[in-house]
């Protein structure tokens, strides 16, 4: 959702997202461990500190690069050098812990801090709450307030916008604050299942990406199915795979979202929203049929 | 006179490639003022320039005697400036709805709907049930053109800068667009600064005209006056357009 914020509203490739997930992961790490603070109480220092990342962002790579005439290409790679040194810094933060504090701040999961409730648990049940949540905060937002409506303006004409009496400045930093909290809440839930540390974010981004891709680009609604198809068709062929050809698979997961992103740059570009059941069957008779001729 | 737009020696352009050359201009109160001028004489660079949205190298331009050189543009529009831009001057992903929202953005929420009432009384079409929930992207030509006019005077303007309203309509329509100009003037009294290259229709609509060529003022006269003079007709009007 906040990659696809960022492109459909400011009009950026964001390559720096995954990482933003990781900043929420020590965030909630150092909370957890520094602080005494509980695992959930610690979203909320997530999406605060997720948001002033993505505003520094803003401020400081994305506004700079704009008013010298950047192209959304050459911002683009920007964000990848910032997600280069947004891993070199967390590296160095998670040196810096166990150094000072003695804790191993690589390889961790944070499982032991997590509750169970009916039987679930509590990360399933809070991250679904989460979810719902900003899900429906956003859709008031962008449907109901003056704001939203105005955010929906400058990610399609921000010179008219700012011609109607807004102020894109602010609104971009607001959009940024969104797309810096989002990732990093999101990550806050990370490291309950898995075992996390600095680069997690290179094994997280084609996931991230290709829900994006799936989804369009164009709405959160879109996003969000995007995503939740992508870790779902993930999590259940891998997990059906190391059953079946054991659990050297498990290794390659990352490579189901890298082929349904390439099945849907290929097959429809535009994503889920350009789908109608008549070309869904259209395109499976494609796929299997190029299938029979490889076999 | 001191009108209520002033451009003193104003030099601007885009970056280092100047368009306008030491232009000065007094807008008189209550009037419709045409400016009128072959293509590329930097009509929309004036209109433009007075917004804020390009660089301007030196001079003054003065809005009810404050200097705005300087200023975000959405500051320009707080003081009551509404710019209808030549093209893009509609959100096209937007319903008409949320294109009149944003056009009155400064507006409190109570006002904006009751002026999106008294706007609409103005473009009966735009209000009709199957229109208001419409995309803009899904109106006709003349139908976006009286969106964009719509949108601009949401914002309750004291100046409206409109920059070649009618481009691209048919004759119809673009007497239409006029009547509508004529009738926003009177209704809301709000001062009217229109561009435009069809000449003689512009000219026969406004009060005070300026003649833009190679980015500097070549004459100002009443409209009248221009219209009626052959040696401008001769000169400009071949090419601006004259109505046969």
């Amino acid at each position: 959702m906040s990659a696809t914020l960022a492109l459909a509203k400011t009009n950026v490739p964001n390559f720096a997202v995954a990482t933003f997930g990781t900043i929420g992961i020590y965030i909630t790490f150092s909370c957890i461990k520094l602080l005494g603070i509980g695992l959930y109480p610690s979203l909320l220092f997530c999406f605060v500190g997720g948001g002033l990342v993505g505003v520094l962002t803003y401020i400081f790579v994305i506004r700079p690069l704009r008013r010298r005439g950047a192209t959304s290409e050459e911002i683009m790679i920007a964000t990848l050098a910032l997600d280069i040194f947004l891993i070199a810094m967390l590296n160095i933060y998670a040196d810096y812990l166990t150094r000072k504090y003695k804790i191993m701040a690589r390889d961790f999961t944070l499982s032991a801090y997590d509750f169970s409730i009916f039987g679930l648990d509590g990360v399933f049940v809070v991250s679904t709450s989460v979810f719902l949540a900003v899900l429906v905060v956003l859709h008031l937002i962008f449907t109901k307030t003056n704001l939203g409506i105005a955010m929906k303006a400058i990610g399609e004409n921000p010179s008219l916008a700012e011609c109607d009496g807004v102020n894109t400045e602010f609104l971009y930093i607001i959009t940024w604050f969104i797309v810096g909290a989002l990732p990093a809440l999101a990550g806050a839930f990370f490291p309950v299942y898995w075992m996390s540390n600095p680069t997690t974010s290179m094994f997280v981004v084609v996931t991230v990406f290709s829900g994006c891709v799936l989804g369009g680009f164009t709405t959160i609604y879109d996003a969000a199915v995007g995503g939740y198809i992508v870790a779902i068709a993930q999590t259940a062929l891998v997990s059906y795979l190391s059953n079946v050809v054991g659990t050297w698979i498990l290794s390659y997961g990352f490579l189901i979202p890298l082929l349904i992103m390439i099945v849907t740059i290929f097959v429809f570009p535009e994503g889920l929203r350009s789908l109608s059941l008549d070309r869904l069957l259209r395109s499976s008779r494609y796929i299997l049929t190029r299938l029979e001729g490889f076999r | 006179m001191i009108g209520v737009l002033q451009l003193k020696n104003v030099n601007s352009g885009y970056g280092t490639r100047q368009i306008l050359y030491d232009l000065s201009m007094n807008v008189k109160k209550g009037s419709i003022t045409v400016i009128i001028g072959p293509n590329g004489a930097g009509k929309t660079t004036l209109l433009r320039t007075i917004m804020g949205l390009i660089d301007i190298y030196s001079g003054e331009i003065l809005f009810e005697g404050k200097n705005i050189v300087g200023m975000p543009t959405n500051k320009i529009v707080r003081l009551g400036v509404s710019y209808i831009p030549q093209r893009n001057n509609i959100f096209e992903e937007l319903t008409v709805r949320e294109n009149l929202l944003m056009g009155g953005y400064l507006l409190k929420k109570d006002e904006r709907e009751a002026r999106m009432e008294e706007v609409l009384e103005l473009f009966p079409v735009l209000g009709r049930k199957d229109y208001i929930n419409r995309k803009a992207s899904r109106l006709s030509g003349g139908e976006r053109r009286m969106l964009a006019l719509a949108k601009g005077l949401m914002k309750k303007p004291k100046l409206i800068l409109l920059d070649e309203p009618t481009e691209g309509l048919m004759p119809k329509l673009t007497m239409e667009v006029y009547d509508k100009i004529k009738e926003i003037h009177q209704e809301t009294g709000a001062q009217i600064i229109m561009t435009e290259e069809k000449a003689q229709f512009a000219l026969e609509l406004g009060d005070d005209a300026f003649l833009l060529v190679s980015g500097q003022i070549q004459d100002h006269r009443s409209a009248k006056e221009m219209l009626n003079d052959p040696d401008l007709r001769e000169k400009y009007f071949g090419i601006l357009g004259v109505r046969k």
